[in-house]
């Protein structure tokens, strides 16, 4: 079990450095932050003193070193463009998109884990047919798109709910907001949630069919109905508990790529999260705040992927008898 | 060409998927209609009559004084005055009062004691290409009437002009991108998995690696500093989807390397990339036309989603995401965001339904029913 987690560890250590040298070596070479910093008037002594006192003008390696333990710990410098400690810019940012990814990840697993189970107890009725194809296309249709139909649809048409921003937000300690507590908050969460929910919610539900059709077959599941078990019982306490390993695995796995991703979401409904942060700052070239940006979302990933996995050790103990196994 | 039994067996079963079969057919008469957008829908007639000599505008450039006018740039065929030279011969009348003009011409024959050669203008179905910033005399986006059978978009741009463009576009696109990568991801899983070993060992470390880079980022920021186009996209693109086959053609080739007619192939002194290409890859296919839909759309997807952005081709360039984005600004014009995505829905749904059928008849274990 320990070597295990060492294992893992030291792989996402190794993702983490290969990110951030690619990051760093990308921003490196691209513009000059300099030019979007000072006006047209700076002179050149002006700029060379800007540039020192940036570090611009160290060796290569040095910087990347500095970055680098920077990065470690937390510490990212300050937004060329907005003056203000990443970290911090980062942080406010950060609730507004947690909040977002949770809600509509939360959202995608009982819809879709709901919706699998229906599609694989009735497999020929018309009603499945309806929400496998659906799903087909959901999957395959940018989210965007999907966005923007739904502003349309509950926000200009029936004037239901609004299409932009995080309505009335409350503070939390010292720097969590929430808009989970004030009526328009929650309302404002609606639309962006299921827009960013959607794709992983007919991933989850094809997945949950499939796994269940699966399962059904299984010798096990004829027992439990030759033991005369309810329909109920077999289908919810035997089949569907055996399928949620892998849900979960994908689900947790999905979150990553809701965070990610959010950035999408976020342009269309001018959400204020960090996505939204980062394609500004790509507009400005703002180095400190794309690299931060990059380095937490990869961050997000490796973290996800070691929980999944130790997830995954700790539901299923088969795996754990055969890791066993091979260590003896 | 002839098919061999097999894939005689395949097309077979893939008609008789019958959403599949006409999605197909459906998909590649748009596709081959959407490949003449030119001749659909431009601003320069298809074929013009002047003094009783055909011209083809489409193809070739012509001032504006090759019809009697008075420009040495390219004629435009949209304004009454060029219009009513060609269909008269090139009446000078035309230059000051081209409804006048015609109105004689019509009447008499004559134009101000001017002889008149009767011409002719052949327009596309749709006077107005993709770039064409038509007057529509009032505000844009304006709403679909008989001239703009969709409406027109911000830049007062015909919608039906630039779904047809950008219908061609994207899937041109997609299938540039889905063909580059696949050639390479197919070359590169079948040497890793047919030689194993450290090549192997190395080559999967460094696309997990290169894997775990977040592309969509990646892309965005290259696009903010280096001014895009079409084939910098496609590179991009390739770049981080490559890796996508690898996986799945790398695990055919390791499991089948050791298989009886491979080592047969072998002992016959048979090189290794006949082995590996002849004998090794059709039976890899599979596995690779199972993950190609996905691909597809996810190229299509991209595209759109960094056009929408703002990261991706030109503005003027006839993107179905630019069309999205112009929908979410100007939310007074539902025909923007419908067009777009009734245009992505059919696209992407036709194309999912055909791969559906292919991926099923490609199943072994519905191939031998």
């Amino acid at each position: 079990m320990i070597a295990f987690i060492i294992r893992r560890l030291l792989q996402s250590v190794i993702v983490m450095v290969a990110v951030a040298a690619v990051s760093f070596t990308l921003f490196r070479f691209v513009g000059d932050p300099v030019n979007s910093m000072v006006g047209q008037e700076a002179s050149i002594a002006d700029r060379e003193a800007l540039r020192d006192s940036l570090g611009l003008n160290d060796p290569i390696f040095l910087q990347f070193g500095r970055f680098i333990g920077n990065a470690a710990q937390g510490e990212f410098g300050i937004s060329y463009r907005l003056q203000m400690p990443v970290t911090e810019l980062i942080l406010q940012r950060l609730p507004a998109t947690i909040e977002l990814a949770l809600v509509s990840g939360f959202l995608a697993f009982v819809v879709g884990l709901s919706l699998g189970v229906y599609t694989a107890l009735r497999r020929r009725g018309v009603m499945s047919n309806i929400i496998m194809t659906g799903s087909l296309i959901g999957v395959s249709l940018p989210t965007f798109l999907i966005g923007v139909l739904l502003i349309w649809i509950f926000a200009v048409e029936l004037r239901w709910l609004p299409s932009n921003g995080r309505g009335d937000v409350v503070s939390i300690g010292d720097w969590w907001s929430t808009g989970l507590l004030t009526h328009s908050g929650r309302l404002a969460l609606i639309l962006p949630a299921i827009t960013l929910g959607l794709y992983q919610m007919t991933l989850i539900m094809r997945l949950v069919r499939a796994e269940m059709l699966e399962v059904l077959r299984t010798d096990y599941i004829k027992f439990a109905r030759a033991r005369g078990l309810s329909a109920r019982a077999i289908n919810f306490g035997h089949a569907l508990k055996n399928t949620l390993v892998p849900v979960i695995t994908i689900t947790g796995l999905q979150l990553g790529s809701i965070i990610a991703f959010a950035i999408i979401t976020e342009t269309v409904f001018n959400w204020p999260g960090v996505g939204a942060l980062f394609i500004n700052s790509v507009r400005f070239v703002d180095v400190p705040v794309m690299a931060a940006y990059l380095m937490m979302i990869a961050l997000v990933f490796v973290v996800i992927n070691l929980i999944v996995d130790l997830l995954y050790y700790a539901v299923d103990p088969r795996l754990r008898v055969d890791r066993a196994g091979k260590a003896h | 060409m002839a098919l061999s039994p097999l894939n005689q067996r395949r097309w077979r079963n893939f008609k008789s998927n019958r959403r599949a079969y006409w999605s197909l057919w459906i998909f590649l008469i748009l596709y081959g209609i959407t490949l003449f957008s030119e001749f659909l829908a431009n601003d320069v007639p298809i074929a013009v009559s002047y003094r009783g000599e055909i011209q083809y505008p489409i193809f070739q450039f012509y001032p504006e004084t090759a019809y009697g006018g008075e420009f040495r740039t390219q004629a435009d065929y949209r304004i009454p005055e060029v219009q009513c030279l060609i269909e008269t011969g090139g009446v000078e009348w035309c230059l000051d009062d081209p409804e006048d003009a015609l109105e004689q011409a019509a009447a008499t024959g004559m134009v101000e004691g001017e002889e008149v050669y009767e011409g002719w203008l052949l327009w596309p179905p749709i006077p107005y290409s993709y770039d064409t910033i038509n007057n529509i005399g009032g505000p844009a986006p304006s709403a679909p009437d008989a001239d703009h059978w969709l409406g027109t978009d911000a830049a007062a741009r015909d919608v039906l002009a630039r779904v047809i463009y950008g219908f061609r576009l994207s899937v041109t696109f997609a299938f540039v991108v889905v063909a580059i990568s696949s050639l390479i991801g197919i070359v590169a899983g079948a040497v890793q998995g047919f030689f194993g070993g450290l090549t192997d060992l190395i080559a999967q470390r460094l696309i997990e690696l290169w894997g775990s880079v977040p592309s969509l980022y990646v892309i965005i920021i290259v696009a903010a500093i280096i001014p895009m186009n079409f084939w910098l996209l496609v590179v991009l693109m390739v770049l981080f989807s490559w890796t996508a086959l690898v996986g799945v053609v790398r695990a055919e080739f390791l499991r089948a390397r050791n298989f009886e007619y491979v080592r047969a192939a072998r002992a016959l002194g048979v090189s290794n990339a006949r082995i590996m290409f002849r004998h090794l890859l059709p039976n890899a296919m599979v596995a690779t036309v199972t993950m190609l839909p996905f691909i597809v759309t996810g190229a299509i997807a991209t595209l759109a989603t960094l056009d929408f952005l703002g990261f991706g081709l030109p503005a003027s360039a006839p993107s179905l995401g630019n069309l999205t984005l112009q929908a979410r600004q100007n939310l007074q014009a539902p025909w923007l965001g419908f067009t777009a995505f009734l245009t992505f829905a059919l696209m992407l749904s036709l194309l999912v339904f055909v791969f559906e059928g292919i991926r099923d008849a490609f199943d072994p274990r519905k191939t031998f029913r």
